[in-house]
Parts: structure tokens; sequence; C-alpha cells
């Protein structure tokens, strides 16, 4: 088990997504450069798990998309946070919060 | 998420193919150029970029699967993969595919039924359009039949009317054709010159009736055939435009062949050949004056309309009054009404006209199948709503064993919407396959159906039992619901896990508490359907004995009858009297033959003929409450032949054969003697010996009364079993001008059916042309009179029967799988010492409880529901108590004994071995 595990846990992936659109619309690529480089490298995100997400979230009303020129002047789908996506990422973080508060009592007091 | 918002969304954002290549495009060049940047040389930044994306296809895969496109692709996928389920459980594939056979079966058996007698339109052009006339008020004159009016009447409507594009009139009977030697009798229809242009029926062989042919009474000498008796009785002869048929002894030419699908406006009663209405005389073989066709008095057309575009039914009513109302006032002032009384004038003037919907033609016996077949449709769709309800239990059932495989894919990232349409496709593949036995039972059941509920049909209700749009949309329909509402609760059941319980249980066999509450609640729901099924049956059933155990007030057994119409074949009056005395002598002399008696009525088959009677030696207490006696024209013999005693006076005799005439007019003349039955004794002439009375046709002041009263008979029923005994009048055909068709009774030794070979060969003796019909046994009348009844007492059984099973099948299957649940707390508590019986109450007393929850939701439910067929039983009401316990008993009995099994199995568990179970 000496393998370093940087795949991003199940269930986690929404909640960085939605976190990471919050401060400003992003596309795919664009996403995965900012997990990998906020977690210090530690995240990595995979494209095949990425997309599918985006694709539910999109249909779920949690982001929007839109065609847009990047800054290097190339057409990119560009995702922003929806109103709706906004409650979700908060209902997330709370959850999230909860889960890591339980691990850590698990962790310290067991 | 619903296919409606993948519809939208896909539809909205347009996520096609080429939008998602050209994001996953824009990914990997953006990588391949920060590859760049970071100095790998181009070929392997590219290549790398591409490694890291994955495979494209993949990641396409599965972001479409949300999509339209992705939608039907992963559908067939999941189609293969139910295939594979539904082959891997053979065993529950075919006891799940059986019952839905039987259920969409039965279904769609009975809306064949259903459609094609009660909401088919007719085979004509726009059938919506098509309105039937019918004269509301008391009439004065004669009347045949509902929705009559006399042809001057549909003529004048025609000439005057603003509401339809055109009009037509038609009158039905039997005619005897003689074709190639051989005599038959066949269905015809007396049709206006308007008829085959109003309805938009063609012909597809010479030319159809036309208004041409509405123009010389008694001239008109055409037939059009209807296109399947010209298959069957001409082989389709191409060249039969032109031949000649011989109809009630007079040649009449073949004009046309009607096209195919078309056979009359009546269901019911298939038109096999059209005559011009003129030809009325012909057909009807009318000796009357004047002619029907200029009589006022008789009502007989029925008269239909085509509405002109834009006109409703109800504008059509109120347009028609006035000119209707002048007519009356014409009428009113003509002789025949010279005699009426004030009130009667005032009573016939208060006559209106009424518009009906026509596009279903015309029918008698619809409305009498309309209750049966809407109470046995309710009643399939029951049975099929029980046989859901078991299905949704074994379902759930084997969800348990599904449990893993649904938690495992869970884990693996499948959503559950995903997993619930997998599911749902499974089911829906179950009642498709089911849907198909279905079809075929169906197409099996509609011929058993009519074969022993419609005996004395004679093909003249073509209900065809291959299935066609129609009915195929409706299985397909039923379909769709079934699966979806077997299936839907199951799938949402199953999906509602813990996976990673379920997935670290090893036993397996514990997860989903809830699903045990579910599957008592569905064989609650199944106890509480039941019942109202097997209540239904119990009170259908006590009818049909109700109305069996009836007599009609003679003893039926021995006792046979047939009709002759000697008219038809061209026999006067006077001829046609000698033949039937001749008849009667040869008939009585077959060795058997204890008595022969004639009538012109046949009773019991719904038919009725009264007359308004003046009685002397009584006044009506109000003006309308005059005797209306229902009629029957005799011979001598008749009462002593049907076995109904005579309680005063004598019988008729041969010499009872003088009439009174008193005008010219032969339709005034009467008979000098009459007999009546108690009722009517009783009613008219109380505390008096009726012998001796005098009474008379007509309710007008001054009629003449020349008929003496000269016997009483009992009480005989005459309409129909279920029908109050009316008050009746008997006049001896020997002394009544116009002889033509009789019913001819015979009294056997033995049984009656031996002779009937020997009968037809003595009618045949005396006349070769003549055909013999309606040869049937007294009690074969009755019973085919009762065959309504019997086919809703004994469906109904049917259904009660199977949903009992069902459900007792349900409730087993719940116990079975709550005790091997508790079957280590069952061990528990035998090793601490419960008792065996102990034991076995414990989990009778559930099953008793889910019994007693389940009739509690059914009575009253089903008590609400069962006034509602009122109308249909006899002698028996529908809240009857004792037919209510008599179901609860039976139910709860059937129920218990199933669950019975998995009590006895709890309480004979091996504490032991029990304690070692999982």
């Amino acid at each position: 088990m000496g393998k370093t595990k940087n795949d991003i846990l199940q269930g986690t992936l929404v909640l960085l997504v939605l976190r990471t659109l919050s401060r400003e619309p992003m596309h795919g690529y664009g996403i995965t450069l900012r997990i990998q480089q906020v977690s210090n490298e530690i995240l990595r995100v995979e494209e095949g798990s990425l997309y599918p997400a985006l694709h539910r979230m999109e249909q779920d009303g949690w982001v929007h998309a839109e065609w847009r020129a990047t800054e290097n002047n190339r057409r990119a789908r560009y995702y922003s946070l929806t109103k709706k996506g906004r409650w979700q990422l908060a209902a997330e973080e709370k959850h999230w919060a909860r889960l890591t508060l339980g691990v850590s009592h698990v962790l310290e007091n067991a | 998420m619903s296919i409606f918002n993948r519809l939208r969304g896909s539809f909205r954002r347009d996520r096609s193919d080429a939008d998602l290549n050209a994001e996953i495009q824009s990914h990997v060049e953006m990588r391949e150029r920060d590859n760049q940047n970071a100095g790998l040389p181009s070929r392997e930044a590219r290549e790398q970029a591409q490694k890291q994306f994955g495979s494209a296809a993949v990641i396409k895969e599965e972001t479409r699967d949300a999509d339209l496109v992705g939608w039907f692709d992963s559908v067939v996928k999941d189609l293969r993969y139910a295939a594979r389920m539904l082959r891997r459980n053979p065993g529950f594939t075919a006891v799940a595919v059986l019952t839905l056979a039987l259920g969409i079966g039965a279904n769609t058996a009975m809306f064949t039924l259903l459609d094609q007698i009660l909401l088919r339109s007719l085979p004509v052009k726009n059938p919506q359009a098509l309105v039937a006339l019918r004269m509301r008020g008391r009439h004065y004159g004669s009347n045949w039949g509902a929705n009559a009016i006399s042809y001057p009447m549909y003529r004048d409507f025609q000439d005057h009317n603003e509401v339809f594009s055109g009009m037509f009139a038609r009158f039905a009977r039997e005619v005897s054709l003689t074709y190639e030697g051989k005599s038959e009798l066949t269905n015809a229809e007396l049709v206006s010159g308007t008829y085959f242009d109003i309805l938009g029926v063609s012909t597809i062989l010479g030319r159809p009736i036309t208004p041409n042919e509405d123009r010389t009474p008694d001239g008109e000498p055409y037939i059009v055939l209807a296109y399947d008796f010209w298959r069957q009785r001409f082989a389709a002869d191409p060249n039969i435009v032109g031949k000649s048929l011989i109809i009630n002894n007079q040649k009449l030419t073949v004009i046309g062949v009607a096209q195919p699908g078309f056979d009359g406006i009546e269901l019911g009663r298939s038109t096999k050949l059209f005559v011009p209405l003129m030809m009325e005389k012909l057909i009807l073989v009318d000796t009357d004056t004047p002619p029907k066709l200029q009589d006022r008095r008789t009502r007989w057309v029925n008269a239909f309309g085509r509405l002109k575009p834009g006109v409703s039914q109800q504008q059509a009513k109120v347009s028609l009054q006035p000119f209707m109302h002048s007519m009356l006032e014409m009428e009113v002032k003509e002789a025949a009404f010279s005699n009426a009384s004030p009130y009667d004038r005032e009573q016939f003037l208060k006559c209106w006209i009424d518009v009906l919907p026509g596009s279903q033609g015309r029918s008698n016996f619809r409305e009498s199948l309309s209750t049966p077949l809407w109470v046995l449709m309710a009643a399939t769709g029951v049975v099929l709503l029980i046989s859901c309800a078991n299905i949704a239990n074994l379902l759930l059932a084997r969800a348990s064993g599904r449990q893993k495989e649904i938690a495992m894919r869970l884990a693996i990232g499948a959503s559950r919407r995903r997993i619930i349409r997998q599911l749902l496709i499974e089911t829906l593949s179950l009642s498709a396959l089911g849907a198909i036995a279905g079809l075929i039972f169906a197409a099996w059941v509609v011929k058993a159906l009519i074969a022993i509920y419609l005996p004395n049909n004679n093909g003249a209700l073509s209900i065809s039992s291959a299935p066609d749009l129609r009915i195929l949309g409706f299985t397909l329909a039923v379909t769709i619901l079934t699966g979806v509402f077997f299936g839907l609760v199951p799938a949402l059941q199953t999906t509602r896990v813990d996976i990673g319980r379920t997935l670290k249980d090893q036993g397996g066999a514990v997860v989903g508490g809830g699903h045990a509450g579910m599957r008592k609640s569905l064989v609650v729901a199944q106890v509480a359907l039941s019942f109202l099924l097997v209540l239904g049956a119990g009170l259908f059933l006590r009818t049909l004995n109700n109305l069996s155990s009836m007599s009609p007030g003679f003893p039926v057994s021995h006792l046979v009858g047939f009709e002759l119409d000697p008219s038809l074949a061209g026999y006067s009056s006077d001829r046609a009297k000698s033949f039937y005395l001749q008849l009667t002598e040869n008939l009585s002399a077959i060795p058997g033959v204890q008595s022969v008696g004639l009538a012109t009525m046949r009773i019991l088959e719904g038919d009725e003929w009264d007359s308004g009677m003046t009685v002397d030696g009584f006044t009506a207490a109000k003006a309308g409450q005059n005797p209306e006696p229902y009629m029957n024209e005799i011979g001598p013999n008749y009462f002593a032949t049907l076995g109904i005693p005579i309680v005063a006076g004598r019988d008729f005799t041969m010499q009872d054969n003088r009439e009174v005439r008193h005008s010219p007019r032969p339709d005034s003349w009467t008979p000098t003697a009459v007999m009546i039955n108690e009722t009517f004794a009783k009613k008219y002439l109380p505390g008096q010996n009726p012998i001796g009375h005098h009474v008379g046709f007509g309710i007008d002041p001054g009629t003449h009364t020349d008929m003496e009263i000269i016997g009483v008979v009992k009480d005989i029923r005459y309409t129909g079993l279920r029908d109050e005994i009316p008050e009746q009048a008997f006049i001896p055909y020997l002394g009544s001008r116009g002889v033509g068709s009789m019913v001819v009774y015979l009294r056997t030794a033995s049984d009656p059916d031996k002779l009937t070979s020997t009968i037809r060969e003595k009618v045949r003796e005396l006349d070769p042309n003549l055909p013999v019909f309606g040869m049937r046994t007294m009690e074969t009348q009755i019973s085919n009179s009762l065959s309504s009844e019997r086919m809703i007492a004994s469906l109904s059984s049917v259904f009660g029967m199977f949903a009992t099973i069902l459900a007792a099948i349900g409730l087993y299957g719940v116990m079975a799988y709550t005790v091997s649940r508790r079957t280590r707390e069952i061990g528990i508590r035998m090793a601490l010492g419960a008792e065996r019986g102990r034991v076995m109450w414990m989990v009778m007393r559930d099953v008793l409880l889910l019994i007693a929850v389940g009739v509690a939701i059914g009575v009253p439910a089903s008590l609400g529901l069962t006034r509602y067929v009122k109308s249909q039983l006899y002698g028996v009401q529908p809240h009857d108590l004792a037919t209510l316990l008599i179901a609860i008993v039976a139910l709860a009995t059937v129920a218990s004994i199933s669950g019975l099994i998995p009590a006895m199995r709890a309480s004979r568990l091996d504490p032991m071995a029990a304690l070692r179970h999982e």
C-alpha cells in the first residue's frame, strides 16, 4: 500500500467543481488545472470523470454553459454557477464539514 | 430527470455530438499548448494530451448518456440486459407472463366486445353528423317499435327543414328469398332513395338505390345486395347484376352490390338485401288501407338526418319543432280523429320530435348489453390490477435477491434513476410478452364468449375477434400502464438501499425491511379488490338464481315452438287459416305430440303488442287510465298446450271464427270473443264475474264493444321473466282478418328435440317452399332470455375466483417470506418454551389482520360501488347482508388457508436448526 492516492474521492468531485466555479466561470480544462494547482498537486481530476459530472450538473441546472473566447483567443465552453448551483454548493460544503469533523474525531480519539 | 427534461435539455441546449467533440477538442488543444510551453516537442505534447484525456469515446458515451440519442442507445442496452435477466429466471418469467397474458387478454377481449357493441360508429362517411329522429309523446294510431314516424311525416320533414343536408328513412323486416329453388328467411331493409347517398355508401357492382326509386309505390322492384351476403349466398357471382330473385313470391332485379363492410345500420341485425321503400306492400305483406306510404296514423319508418356543417343536434331539434307542430295541427283535423276524445287530441298535440345521435345507427340490444359490458369491463380491469399487485409482490420478493447486484451497480457510479429505468424496462418487457400472449388469448376468448353468451345470434351480430388498430391501441395502453404500475413500486423500493451495508452483508438475505410493509400493503389491496369481485359475483349469481327459479306461469319442459310465415309465400289470409288448421291436425298426429297451439306473439322474447281497450262496466277515473292490455292472437288449445289453466269460462273453439263488421274498412273488424287473464279481471272488473262482459278495441268515446269475454286464464308472464305480469287479452286468430306469421307450440310426451326433424317434415309435406324458423324448446328460449344475466354471473364468478386465488397466492408469498425472515426469532422463542400452537397463532394473527384490514377497506368500497349495478340485480339488494357475509367468509377462508401453510411451517421448525439459521 505504498502508492499515494491522489484520485478524487468518490462524491467529492462535484463539491470541488462547484467551489472552483464559485469564484469565476471556467472551462473544463481550466477546472482541472485550478484544482490541481490549489490543492498543491495533491488532487488530480480525471477528464473521464469531469465531463460526465459537468454534464450531469448542467442537466440538473447547477451550472450553465456557453461558448466563449479564451484569453488566448481560442474557443472554449465556459461553465458558470447558477443560483441553484450556489445552494447546492452550500449544502455540499456543510456535508463535507460534518464528514471531516467525524473522521477527525475518530482519528484523534479512537 | 424525466424524459421531458431530457428532451427539453437536448433540444434547447442543442448538445449535439459536434458540440461535445468541440469541447473535447478544445480541452486537448489547451493541454497540448501547455505541454509545448513546458518544453515538450509538439508530437509528444499532443500524444500526451490525448493520452491524459483518456478515451474520448468513453467520455462521450458517459456524457451523452443523459441525452436523447444516447437515451435510446442505452434503452437498447437495457432491453438486452432485461432479456438476459428474464431468461435467467424462467420460472418467474413464466408465472408473470402467464398472469399478465390472462389479465391483459381478458381486458382486450372485453374491450373488443365493448368497442364493437357499444362504442363503434357506423362504417359510413362522417358518422358523427348523423342523427336519428324520435317522436316523443302519446301517439294516436299504431306504432311499430321505437324511433318510428309515419312515412308522410318523413317526406314532409325531408322537404321542409333547414338543418339537414339530407335525410333518409328505413325499415327492417325478414323476407322469404327464393333463389335456384331454395327458400330461406333473410334480413331485408326497406330504404328510401336517399339512403345510400346520405350515408355515403357506394356499390362495388352495379348502382345503389337512388331517389329515382322513391317514385312509384309497388313499382320499384330492385335489390341491392350486401357484400358479405353476395359472397356467401351467390359465391361472389360477378354477373349478379340484372339477375332476378324471388322475394315474398315476387320477382325483383338485382341492381347492385354494396361496398364491403356495410351491412345496414342496425347493430345485431345484419342486412342482406336492400329494397326501395316503395316496395313496402310486398315486403311487409301489407294489406292495410290506406297503405302505410300514405297513412299518417301508422308510425313505422326510422328517419335519420345528416346535419349541415355547423348545425348542432340541439339546434336541429329546436328548428324542427314549429314545423312538426303545424303537421300535428293538420293531422288532428283529419277524419281519423273524428272519434277521438278531447284528452287524446290534447295529448297528441303535445308530441314533439327528439333528435338523437345517429352515428351508431340503431340497435335494440345495445342498451340492454350496455351495463353488463361496462360492469364486466370494470371487473376485468380489477382482475388486472390484482394481477399487477401479485407481480409487484413477486418482484419485491425477487428484489431481495437482487439487492446486492443493485447496490454494486449504485456503488460503481450508476445513478438511481438509471437503475429504476433499467428495472422498469424489465417489467415493461414482461408486460409486453404478456400482451403478445394476451392478444392471442383474447381472440380465442372473444370467439368463446360469443359462442357461449350470444347463442341465438345466428351471425346477425358481426363481431370480429381479429384485433384492429383500436384494439391494439387499447392493449398497448394497458400494457404500458400495467408494466409501469407493477414495476414502479418495486423499482423505487429496491434502489433505496444502503450501499455499504448491503455489500458488506455476507448473508445477503436481510435487507430492506420496508419491503415487507410494502408487500403487506399490496396484499391488503388485493384482498380488498378481490372482495369487491367476490361480492359482485355473489349478487349476480343470486340474481341469476332468482330468475332461473322463476316460473313463467306454466311448465316449460317438453314444450317446443317454431315459426312460419305463409304470407311471405303469397298466402291469402283465408288460405293461411286453412293451412294452419291442416298443419295443426297433421302435427297432432305425430306420435308423442300431446297438443298443438298457435299464437301470433312468441312470449318471453321481449316483444310486446298492446292495444287500448274499452271495457263495458269500467270507466277510467282519470283520462289516460284506460285498459291497455298486452295482446295475443291465439288458436284453440293454446292454453292447453302451454299448460295454462282456464280458471273461468271456456277456451276458444273452431266456432270462434266470426267477425263483426261495423264499417267496410277491414282494420275495424273484430272477432266476437275474447279471453283475459286474472290481472285484467281484477283490475277492471273487480268483484264481478267477468264472463259475459263486453270489450272493444280503442278508447274513443262511442267505441263498439262487440267482443264478449268468454274465459279467464291464470296469469303468465309475457315479455320476460323479470317483468311484472301485465294485464292481457287474447283474441282468436280464426276470427281475425289478417292471418300471417304464427308461432306453433307443441307439447310433447318425450324430449321435444327428438321430434324437430319430424315436425319440419310435416311442414314440408304441406308446402316445401315455407321456411321453418325459430325452432327452439321453451327451456332453450328461457335460458337464452337470461343470456346477459348468465354472462355477467358466470364471468364475474370466474373473475372473483381468479382474484381470490391471486390474493391468496400474494398472501402466501408475504407470509412465507415473513416466516423465513423470523426463523431465528421463532427458534429462540421455541427454545425458550413457546408451544407450537402459540407459534402458529403468532403467524396466523398476522394473516388474519391482513385479511381483516383488506375486508374492512373492501366492504365500504364495494357497497359504494354495487349500487351502480342495481339495474342488473333481481330479487336481491345491492347491500344484501347474506351475500355480504358469504363473500366475507368465502374470501377469508381461502385466504386463511393460504396463510395456514407458512404458519404450520413455522410451528414445525426444529428449534436447533432454526437457531443456526443464517
